[in-house]
């Protein structure tokens, strides 16, 4: 694997973790008695996703990590769906869709 | 479900994405200022740098409120709301850090607006959050 490789593989990892911390949230919110265990899960995720990323900028630059950190947006609606049993209509897939790439767009160095 | 979004809820959607382009904007001016070396006196040092602490403030803040937009709506319809700060926090460093905006930014925020206006036209299960 090259270099830059490793760096958007550790940035997709990011992604996945984000979407993991963000169902741990969502659920502090549906379990009322393990409210504070949900939280510290995905609290937790976020250190670990933060030394993960600055990691995967030692490979990569920031203009380059910064599209690929808006996969999160896909990756927390298949998790919302799957282990939320949120409706993710097709609507909501295009609006995700648009949001992915004029992130990436605003990431284009001139 | 509905399409219709509380004001509550719009308040909390504002205040997140408010709050993450302050904590974006404040990190990068913090990591400016700090050393380059990764020594322990330097992170005793950066430990001390108030623009951090800031951070870290702002940091609580918004886990807290993001808790209470989770609280009341859908997490697949709430989070990519918050993409709004990418433009957000460009805007800011337009006005106030001299970054320049060209077509592909341009193109890029109409992308996101686009996108944040579909998800708004979706059924979600949102309502006023509990006081």
């Amino acid at each position: 694997m090259t270099p830059a490789a490793v760096g958007i593989a550790l940035v997709i990892t990011c992604g996945a973790m984000e979407g993991v911390a963000q169902i741990f949230f969502k659920k502090s919110a549906l379990d009322a008695p393990r409210k504070a265990l949900w939280v510290g899960a995905g609290v937790a995720v976020f250190v670990v996703q933060a030394v993960v990323y600055t990691g995967a900028l030692q490979f990569v630059e920031v203009s380059t990590a910064l599209p690929v950190t808006s996969i999160s947006f896909a990756i927390v609606a298949i998790l919302s769906q799957r282990f939320l049993g949120e409706p993710v209509s097709g609507t909501r897939w295009t609006g995700i869709a648009l949001i992915v790439a004029g992130v990436a767009l605003l990431s284009v160095q001139a | 479900m509905s399409r219709k979004v509380p004001v509550s809820l719009i308040v909390r959607l504002v205040l997140a994405v408010v709050l993450d382009t302050a904590v974006q904007v404040q990190w990068k001016l913090a990591a400016a200022r700090l050393p380059g070396s990764l020594s322990v006196s330097a992170l005793v040092e950066a430990a001390h740098e108030p623009l951090l602490l800031v951070v870290a403030v702002l940091f609580a803040w918004q886990l807290f409120n993001w808790l209470q937009v989770l609280e009341s709506s859908d997490l697949s319809f709430s989070q990519p709301i918050t993409s709004l700060s990418f433009v957000s926090v460009l805007a800011v460093s337009v006005i106030w850090l001299g970054e320049t905006l060209d077509a592909a930014k341009i193109g890029g925020i109409a992308l996101v607006f686009a996108g944040v206006w579909f998800i708004s036209r979706t059924e979600h299960d949102s309502r006023a959050p509990a006081q």
